[in-house]
């Protein structure tokens, strides 16, 4: 009898991990997730003939050889698959509840945990599938720039220790999100994204402050502290940066050494692959099982989270809203429209109607010199929002009803991008207007970014389906932008200061090149192609 | 088979969606009526295994479902009101993740029962793009993988054109000569041939179960059928209850309920069902009427 359930539980697991795999590889969202994917690694492969370099050692350049691309690819990408996998990969048991499926489901005789099992399976190979065309662009690159040849088990023995614990943390915290419905919604996107940001925080510190083993490196799923610790062992510098850097031309190329995973590193990669699979035990304990009592359909859209709740609260708040709607019905035409969808963007989050009313009055009072920490602050919730604006009728069911309203699908998709740019005007504009007065090219970078962004979230949206393309992609450059406080290039929205005349107008340029793909598309899909 | 002891369901305090509902059931088309709202799906969903009951047993075969869900899951099909299907998957696919997962591991099941709602032409097509009735029909096909002992459907012909209304309850009649098939509607016509037993709910609990003939033969001499000048119309709808009215160039033929003649010239008429129900329906409001 046993033999027989495994057996039968064995053939579960194996067509359960074939659909994930089929369901998230054919989405249009995974598609645009390897088309960044390889962009982002042609970028991180600076080419050597222009003096650039990926991995930097007290100004000199550490040569492409397979060690180093590997080690190198390896660290960038554990900075962002994190976060975009986890955004990538999450949401199939919403997608359940919301098509009814999750019924069903629950009603076959398959169990809790061989289920849950399954999707995590399906997680780690969806997450190792996007890793082997990573990989795959590496070793193309290897051959275009490299400077040796491919070792290919270099290669695979760092992916295997650096990104496969990261690969299963990123799994097991998508299960664990899915499966318990306070998670499952948009606080729960938010929470993970300042888990993500812990834990890197951990392995970095664990990297610099530690000259022997550190039990905090267990806890570096990214394997960032890894790659440090072992890279600053076999080059020692006052200055390591991975990722690229100003290079001295007149020092000669370093040559980072083959075999650089002691047993002791090894371990702890494998250790943390091991801690990384703790969360399943309490997906395993909460998991709703799609139970109606503990997961309606409509948290199935929106979520049952803090979030929700603090909505909940709020929801007084919303009154006033009401006036925008009368305003909106007597606006003509796509403003009207755009009015609409603002006034409906507060309605059903009154909380950032609450944050509107606080950075107004932050923008008011603060000093020219904490305007900047008002736009991150404003940027942050402002691109959540917008987040769900290109897809909120495709979840609700509602988007036959806007293509059929006057204008069609194509002025409905422009009136999310205008609805978009004034929410984040609602957001920043007395700090629009006083750095209009002191500082007209924040003001610019700050208009252009707006533009931008909101023209990215509107074609990541109608592309792939889901907010959490967009702002996974969001959020990890807000992190990188917080991080990295002079490139000019990542100061979007002026926040930094950073930003020179040229980001300013690439940045609208990109805008309007987006919103025209965007509109584009829309087009398209109403014309029925 | 299946029995139901006392099951009751509440939400919060003071909402009682299912409400002390007893009731034997063996094999045979079971057809659960109420108006949205009465506690159906509820009902439905604790059968199936995924709400639990706040008190009372629901036992298959003397085994304690809410204890013991797999003795229920392993002989259950079920298609729920609101289901969907996964985009970019194919019907054959759709249908192999869902053979995984009940243990069904025979592809010639499949292949047999996609012939069987005639599916089978469409197998690699993405379901995503099926019509509404297509997507019904892999619903279905899906709820027969495992050969189920007991098949719950919600509200099964929703969406479905009248062809594929007709060949749905042919297919359902046929599975309930061997096995146990619950069917939840609030469309009478839906089961009034197929069900050998109509259970009727309201508010959350269950107000009767019969056969439709039961039914239909509680409620002769009770609808009756006249026809008025259309002028008398208005004023007639608002004293009587009037279950259908048809305009002719004689006037208006109306069917009215009510327990003895209703005004001259009406003679008894023989009820459908939808017309008993309504009728028993009728009835009781003015009993609970009376006895406030």
């Amino acid at each position: 009898m046993t033999a027989v359930r495994l057996s039968l539980d064995s053939e579960a697991l194996k067509v359960l991990l074939l659909t994930e795999v089929r369901l998230r590889m054919r989405r249009p969202g995974t598609l645009v997730a390897v088309l960044a994917l390889i962009v982002l690694t042609w970028l991180m492969v600076g080419d050597p003939a222009r003096n650039q370099a990926m991995i930097v050692s007290d100004g000199a350049r550490v040569a492409y050889t397979s060690s180093c691309l590997a080690m190198g690819s390896a660290a960038l990408t554990g900075l962002f698959f994190g976060l975009a996998g986890f955004y990538l990969a999450r949401g199939r048991m919403g997608e359940d509840v919301r098509s009814g499926i999750g019924a069903v489901l629950a009603a076959t005789p398959s169990a809790s945990g061989v289920f849950l099992l399954g999707r995590w399976l399906g997680n780690v190979a969806y997450l190792c599938g996007l890793l082997l065309i990573f990989l795959a662009t590496m070793l193309v690159l290897h051959l275009l720039r490299g400077e040796g040849p491919i070792q290919l088990t270099i290669y695979l023995q760092t992916y295997g220790l650096v990104l496969l614990p990261l690969v299963f943390f990123t799994a097991s915290m998508v299960l664990l999100f899915d499966a318990w419905p306070p998670l499952m919604g948009k606080g729960g996107d938010v929470l993970y994204f300042f888990l993500w940001t812990a834990q890197l925080g951990v392995g970095a510190t664990a990297a610099i402050h530690s000259t022997s083993w550190n039990p905090l490196l267990l806890l570096d799923f990214s394997g960032i502290g890894a790659i440090v610790g072992m890279v600053q062992q076999a080059l020692p510098s006052d200055g390591l940066v991975i990722g690229g850097g100003d290079v001295n031309a007149s020092l000669a190329a370093l040559l980072l050494p083959d075999g650089l995973w002691s047993a002791q590193a090894a371990w702890t990669r494998v250790g943390s692959a091991l801690l990384a699979l703790l969360p399943l035990l309490p997906a395993l304990l909460l998991f709703h099982r799609f139970s109606p009592d503990r997961v309606k359909v409509r948290a199935g859209r929106s979520g049952w989270s803090p979030l929700a709740l603090l909505n909940g609260w709020l929801l007084p708040c919303a009154r006033l809203v009401q006036p925008l709607f009368g305003l909106a019905a007597r606006v003509p035409g796509i403003g009207g429209r755009a009015l609409a969808l603002l006034a409906l963007t507060l309605a059903t989050n009154p909380a950032a109607l609450v944050a509107a009313l606080a950075l107004l009055v932050l923008g008011c009072v603060a000093g020219a010199a904490q305007l900047g920490a008002v736009i991150i602050a404003a940027t942050l919730a402002w691109g959540i929002l917008i987040s769900e604006i290109s897809v909120r009728d495709v979840q609700h069911d509602i988007d036959g009803l806007n293509a059929a309203t006057p204008g069609g699908r194509v002025q409905a998709y422009a009136a999310q991008w205008l609805a978009s740019i004034l929410l984040a005007l609602l957001f920043t504009a007395p700090v629009l207007l006083r750095w209009l007065a002191i500082a007209p090219l924040r003001a610019a970078a700050l208009l252009s970014g707006v533009l931008a962004l909101a023209a990215a979230a509107g074609l990541l949206g109608s592309l792939s389906r889901t907010a959490r393309l967009f702002l996974a992609l969001f959020l990890f450059g807000i992190y990188v932008a917080t991080q990295a406080r002079d490139v000019a290039g990542l100061d979007v929205v002026g926040f930094n200061g950073a930003a020179t005349v040229l980001t300013v107008v690439g940045y609208l340029l990109t805008g309007v090149l987006l919103f025209c793909g965007g509109m584009w598309i829309e087009s398209k899909r109403e014309a029925g192609k | 088979m299946l029995e139901l002891r006392n099951v009751v369901k509440t939400y919060g305090k003071n909402v009682r969606a299912v409400d002390d509902v007893s009731l034997d059931l063996s094999a045979g088309v079971v057809g659960l009526i109420g108006h949205n709202g009465a506690g159906k799906t509820t009902l439905m969903q604790m059968i199936a295994t995924i709400a639990k009951p706040t008190s009372g047993h629901i036992l298959l075969d003397g085994v304690d479902i809410v204890k013991q869900p797999d003795a229920m899951r392993t002989r259950l099909g079920f298609l729920p009101q609101d289901f969907g299907v996964y985009p970019n998957l194919s019907a054959l696919e759709f249908m192999q993740y869902f053979a995984a997962l009940k243990g069904v591991r025979d592809p010639a099941r499949i292949r047999h029962l996609l012939e069987l709602v005639n599916l089978h032409d469409h197998a690699k097509r993405q379901a995503a793009g099926f019509s509404g009735g297509m997507k019904r029909r892999l619903g279905i096909a899906q709820a027969l993988l495992n050969d189920p002992d007991v098949l719950i459907v919600d509200e099964p012909t929703a969406g479905l054109d009248p062809e594929e209304r007709l060949r749905f309850r042919h297919l359902l009649s046929e599975i309930g000569l061997r096995k146990l098939v619950i069917v939840s509607t609030h469309i009478v016509s839906d089961i009034e041939n197929m069900a050998g037993r109509l259970a009727i709910m309201n508010q959350g609990r269950l107000v009767d179960c019969d056969t439709p003939d039961s039914f239909v033969q509680r409620a002769r001499s009770q609808v009756w059928s006249v026809t008025v000048a259309a002028q008398d119309y208005d004023t007639l709808s608002a004293q009587l209850r009037v279950l259908q009215a048809q305009r002719h160039a004689g006037g208006v033929t109306l069917r009215i309920a009510h327990p003895s003649v209703p005004l001259a010239g009406a003679v008894p008429a023989e009820p459908t069902l939808e017309e008993a129900l309504m009728t028993q329906r009728y009835a009781a409001r003015d009993n609970a009427a009376l006895a406030a």
